[in-house]
């Protein structure tokens, strides 16, 4: 379990934007990863984390994911952007306090292009599911 | 995300609508996306093409579900200030479809269909 300022080993991002605050598991083709939703989270609204939060939790737990690989090697975390978001549904909106689950699959890597799929869920109720397509800068 | 970009003119007419947008490199979001590299992130566009259909359509949308988002082209502030917005909503039963670009010119950086309906 990686948690607190140890998520900064992990992911490129730093304040306002980081969506992920727990990687609890990770092995070489899939992770669950956590984020608890605070008030002044940059894409909360009236009380409700909107769809574009949702959407980056789901792309920064997948860099958290591969950036579990590089912390393993000793490196730092690689730059990657999304390429493509396929299926997304997003069910409902999570409130200030929940605590987001997300389960992260990898479906293909090739060349720096990740193909993962998704679902986060707050305890049992699904929040999102997708697919994404992301691409890694080569250092 | 509050002062991500503004709206430099826009057209709208029935459900469609043109924007020309300009994003702010002063925005908070890039001290962390990314330190010393400033991306504009790829859900902070989405969030933009959401506040232009919205002006459009005349109310607060709620988007359910994101069938396809292409984003073709590392968009930043310094690199890529003016952009185009297009929008165009279809009523679908009780939904709207919601189709939308970015893009410059003859230049394509993102494409975007979605499903969308009023924020209750």
């Amino acid at each position: 379990m990686i948690g607190g300022t140890d998520i900064y080993q992990l992911i490129p991002q730093r304040p306002p934007i980081v969506m992920v605050d727990v990687v609890w598991s990770a092995d070489e083709t899939c992770a669950e990863t956590g984020l608890t939703v605070q008030e002044d989270n940059i894409f909360v609204r009236n009380g409700r984390f909107r769809e574009p939060g949702l959407i980056e939790h789901i792309a920064q737990s997948a860099a958290a994911f591969a950036g579990y690989g590089t912390f393993a090697r000793g490196e730092e975390p690689r730059l990657g952007y999304i390429g493509e978001i396929k299926d997304c549904t997003l069910s409902s909106l999570p409130k200030v306090g929940d605590e987001l689950k997300t389960r992260i699959q990898l479906m293909t890597e090739v060349g720096g292009i990740r193909l993962i799929s998704a679902e986060t869920k707050v305890k049992d109720a699904v929040m999102a599911s997708c697919q994404m397509k992301i691409f890694l800068k080569e250092k | 995300m509050r002062d991500y970009f503004s709206i430099t003119s826009e057209k709208i007419d029935g459900f469609s609508g043109l924007f020309a947008v300009r994003l702010n490199p002063d925005c908070k979001v890039y001290e962390g996306h990314f330190p010393g590299e400033p991306v504009s992130p790829g859900v902070c566009n989405i969030e933009m093409v959401l506040a232009c259909a919205e002006k459009v359509i005349g109310f607060p949308l709620r988007m359910i579900k994101l069938n396809r988002c292409r984003l073709t082209t590392l968009i930043t502030p310094l690199t890529h200030a003016d952009l185009e917005l297009k929008i165009a909503l279809t009523p679908k039963d009780e939904r709207w479809v919601l189709n939308a670009e970015i893009g410059k010119g003859e230049e394509n950086y993102m494409t975007l269909k979605a499903e969308v309906t009023k924020d209750e």
